[in-house]
């Protein structure tokens, strides 16, 4: 009895919550939409700092908190997904999966192929980062170290630091050949800046050490070493080529709770989340294709997709 | 008389002795070489590096156990023992080596094949791996010793061991009884625990024990393990590296 | 092999002290051995010759992996190689030396603490003394100096020489040579001279987890009468005697726990064996004076055996191999002193070993051919031997091993005892070469024919140190 009081009053507040999402969340979407040719070509920078903790106090109740009412659920298949704004927008085109209607230019869209823009988000339980007793180098570490594995948004349930990829299917050769932006390893405070970024092959990874303490940069890729260099206090940037495609762990030895993530593919058809959830990629071939998603701690997901020969799709894709 | 028969004869061995060093040329790298390099492979490396090279012969578990290091797996296209940068192949000298003297403590000396036959097997290695397809690897400079070692030097190179923080996994005074390693910290990429180096006993230096040996291990790093490759940070300044070579030396006994 | 004859008398301990006295050697030894210091050279013979550890070669010592035998079967020279002449040699002008320290090794083991439990004392005749439980110190039991290796490209050789701290003195266990790779690489092999015929077999005699423990036996012990026997050996059953009544040609006793014939740890004869066909085939014939006869012995007749093998040893970390073998004895035992017969044996043996884990099993039926017509009907002429054994690595540096024995024994009737037992072991390496261990075996049935040692032991205990060098 008290249970369902309970679920009443709060009932209310997540409904009006709902209703503001429902309005912000396409003006965003659009808006990412507008500026997909430019995020698409663009790499994640480097983060000023390497905190990306958000651990409000609300957070670990979302796994308790019921849903939003029917009418506003998205839906639980990404295959396909279809954003529920498309009613309150008739001008966004968003092709349906097995349709052969020929695909509608996109009033918003600036680009010449398709652009898959959309969200990786969560839902579940978020727990509280874990504290880390350090046990070297204090004066530089800290004496405890903070780390999020799982960084969501609250408002959104965005997930921020997954890579999706969209794969090219068999015999494709990537169109595009973009500029090799070189992804960076910094090491500071004793963290790895950014925590997870990814890059194409061919592309430069720079490491920096801006410690005054040793670090040794220890990249393992399929069980085997890609590159294990020390940065020595005060010594060089070191400046290596990525010749191996995967996951690419990266630690260092001297401070074992030291620990980052760079993927790289063979083809640039691959987008990091932002704080909220974002990702966009252009430029992928028509047809169908499987995209993947990957997180350090939710694991890879994977679903298919059908891209038109232009326009935007927008597609949701949900850890359960 | 009897000096010229002597004279004769150790002109004959000295010939034969050259001659032997021209025959010692490398075989040809072609189908004909790999295939006699997998008979010998089947025969004398299968029953630790295992049918497919994965290192995962039938007594390759025991060697470490439960802990590093294990047979290694030729498929990863990664080896330890290089005189190339971190991350690259090893040239085919460096596998000559490894195949002829043998990992001190691990892998057993192979002298007993002739020349001839360790390139055989050299070459068929070569092909458990598709990294070898690729482009070829280029060594590392490695020069000699500039020379011999000095107080001061050797004074240098403990304050380098200090810098270049060698104390964290190899301790203070060079057991092998780092922090890191004491508290188990220390792990392979295939996630086995390993253990540091005990600078202290030079015969059990795996990539070697003379100075040249040790200034290439500094360099290149080993692959597969913690111990990273310094070539890189120091930026071309390699006198610390050859003091510290000395003072690691210094750590020691000489055992004549 | 490992003669543990218990013969004098050891004063009474209560159980608590036993316990306190035998913790304390083990944190004496641990606490001497680590201060020690470690020293690079303390590594057996072969680790040391080819700078290596023993791993390379062994499971757990002395029991071997894939790679120790073929190392072994190769003559004592690596696997797929014929480095006899040039590995661990140093050349002096024109002659290849050894080190003297890469051929010669020795094996110490001592029982810190023995202790036998009996449910009841053993009958009249048996040793005085060693009725209830006792708790003896014997350290050493036992030493082994041992030299082997090559003398030159595909010539090898093998010398033990084994003293009993108790008995005294010492005995040529085994010596031999052997002449490796005749006709083609692993074609075949010959070895000639004091051997253990079964040591290419799935389980070899020489290779125990639970190590070697003779029966005690009452002094001056004089035929026909066999002797009675206070303490039943602990060896594998499968390669026992298992007759009882059974004597040598030399009119001896043989102790139905002795190992004995193809499963013997020193025949002398000369033996063949090979590979011709690959990795996963061998096989092995030998002709032997059999019976543990010394050289220059009656020249009655000559035992023949011959023994295949086939072998899985590829990838994964897993090995298997199964054997089986027929050995025929001729005039090489003695019923009652003095009439001859035909003692023949046939078994079967197999091993699979994957990662840490080890398991082995040998069956063997013995039969006695030409029973003499005075003891028919009171000679049981077959008996069987079934040893099953399992060890596993729980950590690196600690092995747990577990041995099941059943004995289905023959001979006189009116002596014969079958005994089942089953051993577990606990054995920790301090270093690779330095073990201690805690072993303690139970008896599972009451033999047959009223009380002795086989029906009355309950249990036997063993803690001590094993460091081979």
């Amino acid at each position: 009895m008290g249970r369902r009081g309970m679920f009443g009053r709060s009932a209310m507040s997540v409904q009006a919550l709902v209703r503001l999402l429902s309005v912000a969340v396409p003006v965003v979407m659009i808006g990412l939409a507008c500026w997909s040719p430019l995020l698409a070509a663009s790499q994640p920078g480097a983060e000023p700092d390497g905190t990306v903790v958000k651990a409000p106090a609300s957070q670990q109740m979302h796994g308790l908190a019921p849903g939003p009412p029917a009418k506003f659920r998205r839906p639980r298949e990404v295959v396909p997904s279809v954003a529920e704004p498309q009613a309150e927008f008739p001008g966004l085109t968003v092709s349906q999966p097995g349709s052969e209607a020929p695909p509608t230019r996109s009033a918003f869209s600036e680009s010449t192929g398709p652009v898959i823009v959309g969200r990786v988000l969560y839902r579940g339980l978020v727990p509280f980062p874990t504290q880390i007793q350090v046990n070297r180098d204090l004066d530089v570490c800290g004496a405890t170290m903070s780390m999020a594995t799982l960084s969501v948004d609250a408002a959104t349930h965005g997930l921020q630091n997954a890579v999706v990829h969209v794969e090219q299917g068999a015999g494709e050769v990537s169109a595009r050949i973009i500029a090799a932006t070189p992804v960076l390893v910094r090491n500071k405070g004793c963290r790895f800046h950014p925590h997870v970024a990814a890059a194409q092959m061919g592309a430069e990874v720079q490491i920096f050490n801006d410690d005054p303490v040793m670090h040794n940069t220890n990249i393992i890729v399929d069980n085997s070493t890609a590159l294990n260099v020390a940065m020595v206090a005060g010594g060089n940037p070191i400046k290596k080529l990525l010749k191996r495609s995967g996951l690419h762990l990266v630690k260092c030895n001297v401070h074992k709770f030291m620990q980052a993530y760079r993927l790289v593919f063979d083809d640039p058809y691959f987008d990091q989340t932002t704080e909220t959830g974002q990702f966009s990629i252009a430029g992928v071939s028509p047809g169908l294709h499987r995209i993947t998603v990957w997180h350090e701690t939710l694991g890879m997901m994977e679903k298919e997709l059908q891209v038109p020969a232009r326009g935007t799709v927008i597609v949701d894709l949900e850890y359960k | 008389m009897r000096i010229r028969i002597l004279l004769a004869i150790g002109a004959g061995f000295a010939m034969l002795s050259i001659a032997s060093l021209a025959n010692a040329v490398k075989p040809e790298d072609n189908q004909a070489t790999r295939e006699k390099g997998k008979q010998i492979y089947d025969r004398a490396c299968l029953l630790c590096h295992g049918a497919n090279g994965k290192g995962d012969g039938p007594a390759g578990w025991f060697i470490g156990r439960y802990e590093s290091p294990r047979p290694r797996d030729f498929t990863g296209g990664s080896y330890k023992f290089r005189s190339t940068p971190s991350g690259e192949l090893p040239m085919d000298q460096d596998l000559f080596r490894t195949v002829t003297q043998g990992i001190p403590g691990k892998m057993p000396p192979y002298g007993g094949l002739s020349e001839e036959e360790r390139w055989q097997v050299i070459a068929y290695i070569k092909t458990l791996s598709q990294a070898f397809k690729g482009a070829k690897p280029t060594a590392l400079v490695l020069p000699n010793p500039p020379g011999p070692p000095s107080d001061a030097g050797i004074e240098n190179g403990r304050k380098t061991y200090i810098k270049y923080g060698c104390q964290n996994c190899h301790g203070d005074n060079g057991y092998g009884d780092g922090k890191e390693a004491l508290d188990g910290n220390l792990k392979d990429t295939y996630g086995l625990m390993i253990s540091p180096g005990d600078l202290t006993e030079r015969a059990s230096l795996k990539n070697g024990s003379s100075a040249q040996a040790l200034y290439r291990s500094i360099m290149t790093g080993l692959d597969g393990t913690p111990m990273p490759s310094y070539a890189d940070t120091i930026g071309g300044n390699d006198k610390d590296v050859w003091d510290l070579v000395y003072y690691i030396l210094s750590l020691s006994q000489e055992r004549q | 092999m490992l003669d543990y004859s218990i013969g004098k008398v050891a004063t009474v301990f209560t159980r608590v002290s036993i316990l306190i006295i035998a913790l304390s050697i083990f944190c004496g030894t641990i606490l001497t051995s680590l201060l020690a210091p470690e020293e690079a050279q303390a590594i057996p013979a072969f680790a040391r010759k080819y700078n290596t550890n023993c791993m390379d070669c062994h499971t757990a010592p002395p029991m071997l992996n894939a790679f120790g035998q073929r190392f072994l079967e190769n003559g004592y020279q690596l696997p797929g190689t014929e480095d006899g002449g040039s590995t661990g040699k140093k050349k002096l002008g024109d002659l290849n030396l050894d080190d003297v320290n890469q051929y010669l090794g020795f094996r110490l083991v001592g029982n810190a603490v023995s202790s036998w439990g009996f449910n009841k004392q053993n009958p009249v005749g048996a040793d005085a003394g060693v009725v209830e439980n006792k708790a003896e110190f014997t350290f050493p039991n036992s030493f082994v100096l041992f030299a082997g290796g090559t003398v030159a490209e595909n010539v090898g050789f093998m010398v033990e020489l084994g003293h009993d701290v108790k008995e005294g003195g010492a005995e040529v266990e085994r010596g031999f040579v052997t002449f490796n790779n005749i006709g083609s690489h692993n074609l075949a092999h010959l070895r000639v001279g004091k051997f253990d015929p079964n040591t290419f077999s799935s389980y070899a005699t020489v290779r125990q987890q639970l190590g070697d423990v003779g029966e005690s036996q009452k002094g001056g012990c004089t035929a026909p009468t066999p002797c009675a026997f206070n303490r039943v050996g602990l060896t594998p059953s499968a390669f026992a005697t298992k007759f009882y009544g059974l004597y040598d040609r030399s009119g001896n006793g043989l102790s139905p726990f002795a190992a004995s014939l193809y499963n013997s740890g020193h025949e002398t004869g000369a033996d063949v064996h090979g590979r011709p066909f690959g990795d996963w085939f061998l096989y092995q014939v030998g002709v032997v004076n059999g019976a543990n006869e010394h050289l220059g012995d009656s020249n009655k007749g000559k035992d023949v055996y011959g023994m295949i093998r086939f072998d899985y040893a590829q990838s994964n970390f897993f090995s298997a191999s199964m054997s089986g073998f027929v050995y025929q004895g001729n005039s090489n035992a003695k019923v009652r002193t003095s009439d001859d017969v035909n003692w023949n044996r046939y078994g079967l043996s197999a091993r699979a070993t994957y990662m840490m884990v080890d398991v082995y099993a040998a069956y063997s039926v013995d039969k006695i051919n030409k029973t003499p017509t005075g003891v028919a009907g009171l000679f049981d002429s077959t008996a069987t031997g079934l040893t099953i054994g399992a060890d596993t690595y729980v950590t690196s540096q600690t092995l747990v091993s577990l041995r099941y024995d059943n004995l289905d024994a023959g001979g006189m009737l009116d002596q014969r005892k079958s005994a089942s037992f089953i051993g577990v072991q606990a054995k920790h390496f301090l270093r690779a070469n330095v073990a201690i261990f805690a072993r303690s075996d139970f008896n599972l049935r009451q033999s047959e024919g009223g009380d002795t040692a086989a029906r009355n032991l309950r249990n036997a205990f063993f803690s001590g140190i094993d460091v081979i060098f």
